[in-house]
């Protein structure tokens, strides 16, 4: 991975008219929206619900990226109903952190970008999982349950089990996320993307190796702390 | 995404529940919530559950409650088979049964039953508000009770362009398929999100110059088209709503019998046969969730 940067110097940030922000918005949480109905509907291992959001938080600041993260798990629940209501923190959560990170310029190489969205899988997991176990007993109606077993199985108590099974979607899914996101930054108008600090997007194919290492990874610390 | 829907669930009609004004309907819908989340008695849950399924049924909105339960499916399977072993409760735990690597628990079988009754309590009315108001008179009744306006804009926009958006996404997967190019699975999805993104951020630029054009966030009175009138009735479902959530979760807090987590005892093979059922449920949605992943 190159670590060419887009912006070398931390820009003004260019106040957006409020009527084009309030434009903007309601696209992000219906990217988001849509995203998670065709990944539902596909049945694919990850969420792709937060797509929107991290570029709403990385084109119009965190707090504006915690509000799509709101609307679309608010809209989302007159679409399939209120059981992804609270999930409304792990979005929020996520904005905040890619915002910031773009803000701080913490993701301004592409080996800082992707561990940016690393730390944001972390920290939604580190939100979901309280969500998954306290209101849904652990389950999430996702392939992630089957990994859920399996800790319990190797004697794992609930949390840590939902943690472990959960971290692995999560990295997949915001890393993805995070990268599809840079593409269509990058393919938007200069005027809307003046505050990004972000590397230049390569394809997804790219980042499929790192991607699977990390995941690879992580599973085996997991099973080796599950095992011992 | 070729038949992929995405339906807003109001379902049209003319019942006693579709002429409610939604603010009563939005007051009793999180009056369960509070009351799904102050109790595990499984009887005030199912009690919930029942009456609301009544209400469904009155409101002619059955069929469509249906597929959205559906959803619910994978997951309540799931809650009742992790529950039973591992239960959201503090030990210890009773055991009931052994069945190889796993022990079914008393307190699972509890825990598992009454997080279920939660769940589709909750559900269950707030897909009665739902399912029986336009989106619009939410968002408007919400307005009059003091919700920003740039929100309710922003909610109502967000409705409106899910439809557009689906659509972007069916032309970009029909185009990639007619050049011989993946039409599902990551591969496909992942890019075509780009361009519809993009374009609709173009169409973005021309509603915010209609906006500006029209002093969009200026202050003074905001008009609505659509129009929702409050009559007595609905303000007495409110009260009534009010007083039923208060009194509810004022009697759960006091009356200390009502945690039946200690005296509820289940038989071995009834709990053994809900295990059994909810684990092969599990089963045959792990084959499908493995299949799907191998083709993903």
């Amino acid at each position: 991975m190159s670590s060419e940067v887009k912006t070398k110097a931390a820009p003004r940030r260019k106040r957006l008219p409020l009527t084009y922000v309030v434009a903007v918005v309601p696209v992000a949480a219906a990217l988001n929206i849509v995203g998670g109905q065709i990944n539902t509907v596909l049945k694919l291992p990850t969420f792709l619900d937060m797509i929107g959001t991290m570029v709403a938080a990385v084109i119009l600041g965190p707090w504006w990226g915690a509000l799509v993260g709101v609307i679309t798990n608010v809209v989302s629940s007159f679409i399939s109903g209120p059981i992804g209501l609270p999930f409304a923190v792990c979005n929020v959560a996520g904005a905040l952190v890619w915002g910031y990170a773009n803000i701080w310029g913490w993701a301004r190489k592409n080996w800082s970008f992707f561990l940016v969205n690393v730390l944001v899988a972390f920290v939604v997991s580190l939100f979901a999982v309280p969500i998954y176990v306290f209101i849904f007993g652990g389950a999430t109606g996702h392939f992630a349950d089957v990994m859920t077993a399996a800790f319990l199985g190797m004697g794992q108590n609930l949390i840590v089990s939902v943690f472990s099974s959960n971290i692995l979607v999560s990295l997949a899914d915001k890393i993805i996320s995070g990268y599809v996101g840079l593409a269509i930054i990058e393919a938007l108008p200069e005027n809307l993307t003046s505050s990004a600090r972000l590397p230049k997007s390569e394809g997804l194919k790219r980042i499929i190796i790192p991607l699977v290492g990390v995941l690879i990874g992580v599973a085996i610390i997991l099973l080796f702390l599950a095992i011992a | 995404m070729q038949g992929v829907v995405i339906p807003i669930s109001m379902v049209p009609g003319d019942s006693i529940i579709h002429r409610i004004n939604p603010l009563p309907k939005l007051a009793w819908a999180f009056g369960v919530l509070v009351i799904s989340f102050a109790t595990r008695n499984p009887l005030i849950l199912s009690t919930l559950f029942v009456v609301g399924v009544i209400l469904i049924l009155v409101a002619q909105v059955g069929n469509a409650y249906l597929k959205v339960a559906m959803i619910l499916f994978p997951i309540s399977l799931t809650l009742i088979v992790l529950q039973s072993i591992a239960p959201a409760f503090p030990k210890p735990w009773t055991p009931i049964v052994s069945v190889g690597p796993f022990t079914i628990f008393q307190e699972g079988i509890y825990s598992g039953i009454s997080m279920l009754l939660r769940i589709f309590a909750m559900t269950t009315w707030a897909m009665l508000m739902i399912m029986t108001s336009h989106p619009s008179d939410i968002f408007t009744s919400l307005q009059k009770i003091g919700m920003p306006y740039v929100l309710n804009f922003i909610l109502t926009m967000t409705l409106q362009l899910l439809p557009i958006l689906q659509n972007e996404f069916a032309v970009v997967l029909n185009a990639q398929k007619s050049r011989a190019m993946k039409g599902s699975g990551f591969g496909a999805i992942l890019p075509s999100m780009v361009p519809v993104f993009v374009g609709a951020i173009e169409r973005v630029q021309q509603l915010s110059i209609s906006l500006e054009s029209r002093a969009f966030g200026s202050s003074g009175h905001k008009t609505s088209y659509r129009r929702v009138r409050m009559t007595f009735w609905d303000i007495l479902l409110i009260v009534l709503g009010i007083v039923f959530t208060a009194g509810m979760t004022y009697w759960i807090i006091v009356d200390k019998s009502l945690d039946w987590s200690e005296t509820m005892v289940f038989h071995p093979a009834f709990a053994i046969g809900l295990v059994v059922f909810a684990t092969l449920g599990f089963l045959a949605f792990v084959v499908i969730a493995l299949r799907n992943v191998l083709q993903a």
